[in-house]
């Protein structure tokens, strides 16, 4: 407990000493109890602490020190910044790739959803007309548009879970559509209910096949964009106003498909960013893109 | 300048500092040079050593100032912690080349010379020799407080103890350290005391 309280004592009278508040015998005069003990502790201390302040580092030592630390400082500090840019374009560009991804992937899932909804209503649509066609004269229309909601709906499921989607059920699609065209004839002479249904057959189409198209590898893409193109002509030769779809990804499989129709593409004007130059889109700018023009 | 306002002071330049600032770099260093360069030829007694071993420490403290966090120690307890691990790191090295302590020959270069010895005043190379032979904490305090001049809480948050826990510690090292130069000059006649 003492030599605790001596301890501390001893501490006092050093700080207030290197502090220059107190000399060392002002120190001691404050404390005549332990001043006999105190005093050869106190001066070892002073002593101590005055030989190794005395030691300071050359002037020169010091400056060259100085020069090395600040230049040092200097460089990290640019290629902290050129850092910042590369990871602020790769952050980028990165993000515009998810956020593209992610409008594609929630555009089909709404399309999915929609063409489900239709589906069945079709379904239901379809047994009402079988029910119709029973009681009236049957549509020279119906067993094709049957057809092609069959293989609409084989294709939703298979693309919807993620199977491949082999191109000869795209071929068959495609051989019915342009079959059904060739049966309509003159679109707008059809009645309200036909019409109806092949609006909404193509419609979903075009969706289901733009799905396809960006989400199916080779071969199947491929062929889903020719099937497309036959589904844009179709619609157009109907007069039929086709949904709207989120630009395609860059880098995503099959990702040339456009919304516009063939004639109106724009894509081959702009080189493509994606490694096998396919997707000719003015997608975000790259990371390296970015890094080129940092400074 | 009163402890807080010292720490008031130091928090604007290391923040500064820390943003890049060339000036507060500057002065970060002007303030912490010296200190880091004492307190590393109180540990190793060699000036060679010292001045190399300041200026790494400072690089490193330029890698590492991003990371510094105030919530966790004073800034000179933050920066004597990485001088303490560069000494550390040193002595790894030399015992691994086998080369044994420099005292001597390093403290020939800085002391004052063989008759200034015997003089009043203790050389560094005595305290050194003495101090060499304390137990490590008694050294790291009598580096902490006397060569780098932290105080005592400085060096508490800087060796992870007690503010009392210190205190003692340093008395201890004040008596054993009193006790072996004693024995080595006997007839030691103090210098006048002038408070600095």
């Amino acid at each position: 407990m003492k030599a605790r309280r001596l301890g501390e004592i001893l501490d006092e009278c050093l700080s207030a000493y290197t502090e220059g508040r107190r000399s060392i015998e002002e120190s001691l005069s404050l404390y005549p109890s332990i001043r006999d003990e105190l005093e050869p502790f106190l001066r070892t201390a002073v002593e101590v602490a005055d030989t190794f302040g005395e030691s300071s580092p050359p002037e020169h030592v010091q400056e060259r020190g100085r020069q090395e630390f600040l230049t040092s400082a200097s460089v990290r500090q640019r290629a902290k910044l050129l850092t910042y840019d590369l990871n602020f374009g790769q952050r980028m560009g990165d993000f515009a790739r998810r956020r593209r991804r992610l409008l594609i992937v929630a555009a089909f899932a709404i399309a999915l959803a929609v063409a489900g909804a239709v589906a069945a209503r079709l379904e239901t649509s379809s047994d009402r007309t079988n029910h119709e066609a029973a009681s009236s004269s049957p549509s020279p229309l119906a067993p094709l548009v049957g057809d092609l909601r069959d293989t609409q709906q084989q294709l939703w499921r298979r693309a919807n879970q993620g199977v491949d989607v082999s191109p000869e059920m795209i071929r068959a699609l495609a051989k019915t559509t342009t079959s059904l065209d060739s049966r309509v004839g003159d679109f707008s002479a059809l009645d309200s209910q036909a019409r109806i249904d092949l609006e909404r057959a193509i419609a979903d189409q075009y969706l289901l096949l733009h799905l396809i198209a960006n989400t199916q590898p080779a071969p199947t893409a491929p062929e889903a964009r020719r099937a497309l193109s036959i589904t844009q002509q179709v619609a157009g030769s109907w007069g039929i106003d086709l949904p709207q779809v989120p630009p395609a990804a860059p880098g995503e499989a099959g990702s040339q498909v456009d919304e516009t129709p063939p004639s109106r593409q724009p894509s081959s004007a702009t080189p493509s960013p994606s490694p096998d130059n396919e997707t000719p889109t003015a997608g975000p700018v790259t990371p390296q893109s970015d890094a080129d023009s940092s400074p | 300048m009163s402890p807080n306002g010292q720490a008031q002071g130091d928090r604007l330049i290391v923040d500064a500092a820390r943003a890049g600032d060339a000036s507060a770099l500057s002065e970060l260093y002007t303030l912490y040079f010296p200190r880091v360069y004492r307190y590393i030829l109180a540990r190793t007694g060699n000036t060679y050593d010292a001045e190399d071993l300041a200026e790494e420490v400072f690089m490193r403290v330029l890698e590492a100032i991003e990371r510094f966090q105030w919530r966790e120690a004073p800034f000179s307890a933050w920066l004597f912690r990485i001088a303490h691990n560069a000494v550390i790191s040193q002595r790894r090295k030399e015992t691994a080349r086998g080369r044994s302590s420099q005292l001597s020959e390093g403290l020939a270069v800085n002391s004052q010379g063989p008759d200034e010895l015997v003089e009043n005043r203790l050389a560094l190379s005595d305290i050194r020799e003495a101090a060499e032979k304390l137990p490590e904490a008694q050294r790291q305090v009598i580096a902490l407080r006397f060569a780098a001049g932290l105080s005592v809480a400085e060096t508490a948050r800087t060796m992870g103890k007690g503010e009392g826990n210190v205190k003692v510690i340093q008395h201890k090292a004040i008596v054993k350290l009193r006790e072996m130069m004693g024995q080595a000059r006997p007839a030691r006649v103090y210098e006048s005391e002038t408070a600095r």
